[in-house]
């Protein structure tokens, strides 16, 4: 099992945009193709959004499926309340694609 | 009198100390879910907000000597509101009915009650603070602008806030990211894809 802290991981306490996440998953796949677990760590931000959850959990979960469970633990999540909901949410949209391409359609249709 | 309009493509995000990005920019960076229903000409936007985020990760490194500029986005009570009611009304409201049937429903008789309206809220709500740190609170300036000089102005091709934007931004040198192709005034720095505006140069 392997420690990330994505604070120093990604050189900021603010885990805002979607770039960051993307740092997170890139990060968390070259351990897990090196046979690794990983414990992402939470703890040390000091905000977070939903485009970096989505970049970040959606995309390992969408990546591992089911298995991310067994592959990727988080810990300090819960220094926030609302940093679990987001994290919830990231996964049950990878689940439900339909609903996140009618988010990502209804955005669409503001810049027509 | 000129256009001063830039194309998104290449511009370089330390230019300037702040930016105003429109409620819709503002929209896409916070909610979009990376899925592959985002617009082409969306993701312009979306990365250039993020290019802004992290030029700040610079500060106090080697690399800071070359950045001219840490910018900050620009949030007066106008644009919080139409980021607020664009997103819960054109958004969060018409994924929850459905495309086909949200204009059945009323928004406040009808959405507002839902617990998905809350929890939308809070999500949104929760995304703008976290912008806290790169965001600089201005006043709107409603009685310096004069908002009669502004309302009779009103036209078929122009709404209210776009007038007040142009008046509000006029002189102060911060450029406006938009992609409303309506969004058509001289002597105002504008950051577009939209081909229409860039025509205009």
């Amino acid at each position: 099992m392997t420690t990330v802290n994505i604070a120093h991981l990604i050189g900021t306490s603010n885990a805002i945009i979607q770039k960051f996440g993307l740092q997170v998953l890139d990060k968390a796949n070259s351990l897990i193709e090196r046979g690794e677990n990983v414990e992402l760590y939470f703890g040390d931000l000091s905000n977070t959004t939903t485009g970096f959850f989505h970049a970040s959990i959606g995309n390992l979960y969408r990546a591992y499926g089911d298995q991310f469970f067994n592959l990727v633990t988080v810990s300090g999540i819960d220094k926030k309340e609302d940093w679990t909901e987001k994290y919830e949410e990231a996964i049950n949209l990878v689940k439900n694609p339909k609903k996140a391409n009618e988010i990502d359609f209804a955005i669409s249709k503001l810049f027509e | 009198m000129a256009y001063l309009i830039s194309p998104i493509d290449g511009y370089s995000p330390d230019s300037n100390p702040l930016y105003f990005f429109d409620a819709n920019a503002w929209i896409a960076a916070l909610k979009s879910t990376g899925s592959i229903a985002v617009d082409v000409h969306e993701r312009a936007y979306v990365d250039f907000f993020e290019a802004i985020v992290s030029l700040h990760n610079h500060k106090g490194t080697p690399q800071a000597k070359r950045v001219k500029h840490f910018p900050k986005f620009v949030m007066c009570s106008l644009l919080m509101s139409e980021i607020i009611n664009a997103y819960m009304r054109q958004v969060a409201m018409k994924v929850f009915y459905g495309e086909n049937h949200y204009q059945q429903f009323n928004f406040k008789k009808d959405y507002r009650g839902t617990a998905d309206y809350s929890a939308k809220l809070k999500s949104l709500i929760s995304d703008l603070m976290a912008f806290e740190d790169f965001i600089d609170i201005h006043d709107d300036d409603f009685k310096k602008i004069d908002p009669f000089s502004i309302i009779h102005m009103l036209n078929a091709d122009n709404d209210f806030n776009d007038f007040y934007y142009f008046y509000y931004l006029q002189g102060k040198g911060i450029p406006i990211i938009t992609n409303d192709g309506d969004f058509i005034f001289q002597d105002l720095p504008i950051i577009t894809t939209r081909k229409n505006l860039l025509a205009l140069k």
